[in-house]
């Protein structure tokens, strides 16, 4: 599909729309722009919501934009989210721009305009992703898992929806940075991470807490059934290494703790008790 | 589910340019587009796994790599001419089971789209466990049983799963038995007494892609229709 500036001879349906272009008249696409960026709760949805605007405003076909975002590589985004068939493919190595099909006249609309908020709300995304993520798990963050767990106990207080909170410490964590570097510490936590994702169920949530700590949130799960769950993170599927080395404890929601300090105090109490133990 | 927020944990894997979705009402179709050979970048494991963080419905992953890069200068025209597309692999990953259960007829105000559904069938052999996990007007639950136990194994774990939804039911297996099978699929049936008090037994006949998961669909297609009223 489409082709390119200066690529004469080239199918011509779509074209990039020059970002230096400025708008003639301006018409309703800076005020449906504000709109779609006031309104939009993700920088996914505003570029969406820019590519459908853009469609519906002049009519078109089809319309993507070609993103080089810095930290996230080369991303392309079609608009209405659509599958992108054979003949849409060269669309993914395109220049950074908008495509329009059929092409527009440069002047039609700010393309600058429209690809700086796309690029920035991309960047928006990204950071927001960062905030709620451990970058050496990939698993939520401690912000994230808060609240995750204050919105968990507000569920279970109203509908009587029960979960167990399971927190998740390494045995010897220490010693293993002191004696084999803390490399060899980060690869255990990430591992650790990595069998969480692939052992977990749908609706079971893990983060990583804390330097060792991990948490976890697992609706409708009785206390006894943790340690087969446990038992799958240790022997998830794919994963040559063996398990890193681990206590924990739980707390139910509500029917032991009825609010999220009062569960994380009684689960971590649970878990230093399973160290001594462990220790003796 | 939040489309927003699982395309871009999607984009955030390695070497992805761009995803599409096709959304319907009982699976969704993901295409990502992947920079890279066979090998490198994400599988459709991984794609599946954040998929199925994300919504409970079935998951198709279909993953197109592109082999090579082009300068950023370049046309779109020249760049279609340049690259070599590998359609290397096309994989259906079923993160879960659309249940059937439209085929024991609707009576209003029940509509089939307002009986609990099956969501899917797990079974964990090394820790004789297996779940039933069914979905009720949004609301999930997770019936539980051993996988030792088989098709009656399954029947049970699917009645615990109705329970937990809030049917009061002493609903327990009659018997459960493969009427015939092929190598895509599994026709079980089922008879199972006491869905309600003085109803006598219930029948379910119903398909799936292994003996327990056809099971769990007989056993909704037994007493989907009574249980629905009570929930």
């Amino acid at each position: 599909m489409g082709s390119g500036p200066g690529s004469a001879g080239d199918d011509d349906r779509t074209r990039e729309v020059s970002a230096r272009s400025r708008p003639e008249a301006p018409g309703t696409e800076p005020t449906d722009l504000s709109r779609i960026l006031a309104t939009s709760e993700s920088g996914v949805a505003i570029i969406y919501g820019a590519l459908d605007c853009l469609v519906e405003e002049f009519d078109l076909e089809d319309a993507f934009v070609v993103l080089d975002a810095p930290g996230a590589g080369r991303q392309v985004f079609r608009a209405g989210r659509r599958p992108i068939a054979t003949d849409d493919e060269a669309m993914l190595h395109a220049p950074t721009g908008i495509y329009t099909q059929p092409q527009l006249a440069g002047n039609a609309f700010d393309a600058n305009l429209l690809l700086s908020s796309c690029l920035l709300a991309l960047r928006l995304d990204w950071i927001r992703y960062d905030a709620g993520h451990d970058p050496l798990t990939g698993l939520d963050g401690r912000r994230s898992f808060d609240r995750l767990l204050d919105m968990a106990v507000a569920r279970s207080n109203r509908y009587g929806w029960p979960f167990t909170l399971v927190l998740v410490d390494l045995d010897d964590f220490k010693v293993l940075n002191d004696t084999f570097g803390h490399q060899a510490g980060d690869d255990a936590l990430r591992d650790l991470g990595e069998r969480f994702r692939r052992a977990l169920r749908f609706g079971d949530n893990a983060a990583r807490i804390g330097g060792d700590e991990f948490a976890m949130v697992l609706p409708d799960t009785e206390p006894e059934l943790v340690p087969v769950l446990l038992e799958r993170v240790r022997t998830a599927p794919g994963l040559e290494s063996p398990c890193p080395e681990f206590s924990f404890g739980t707390a139910i929601c509500p029917t032991e703790a009825d609010d999220a300090a009062a569960l994380f105090a009684l689960a971590d109490q649970r878990l230093y008790a399973a160290k001594a133990e462990r220790r003796r | 589910m939040n489309l927003d927020e699982l395309e871009l944990e999607l984009r955030r894997l390695p070497g992805v340019i761009a995803t599409a979705f096709d959304v319907h009402e009982s699976s969704i179709y993901v295409q990502l587009h992947v920079a890279g050979n066979i090998g490198s970048g994400p599988g459709p494991g991984d794609a599946a796994r954040i998929a199925a963080r994300h919504t409970d419905r079935p998951v198709e992953i279909e993953i197109v790599r592109t082999s090579a890069r082009t300068n950023g200068a370049a046309g779109v025209g020249d760049v279609r001419r340049m690259i070599r597309f590998e359609h290397d692999e096309l994989v259906v990953d079923l993160a879960s089971i659309e249940a059937r259960d439209d085929a024991s007829g609707s009576t209003a105000p029940w509509s089939s789209s307002a009986r609990p559904r099956l969501l899917a069938v797990l079974s964990f052999p090394e820790s004789d466990e297996l779940e039933v996990h069914v979905v009720h007007e949004g609301r999930r639950t997770i019936g539980r049983s051993q996988t030792s136990r088989g098709l009656d194994g399954a029947v049970e774990a699917t009645i615990d799963a109705l329970r937990q939804l809030g049917a009061s039911t002493t609903a327990h297996t009659r018997w459960a038995r493969t009427v015939d099978h092929d190598r895509n699929a599994v026709l079980v049936a089922v008879a199972i007494d006491g869905v309600v008090a003085d109803a006598g037994t219930h029948y379910g006949l119903a398909a799936g892609s292994s003996p327990i998961d056809a099971a769990a669909r007989s056993t909704l297609d037994a007493v989907n229709r009574r249980l629905a009223r009570l929930l």
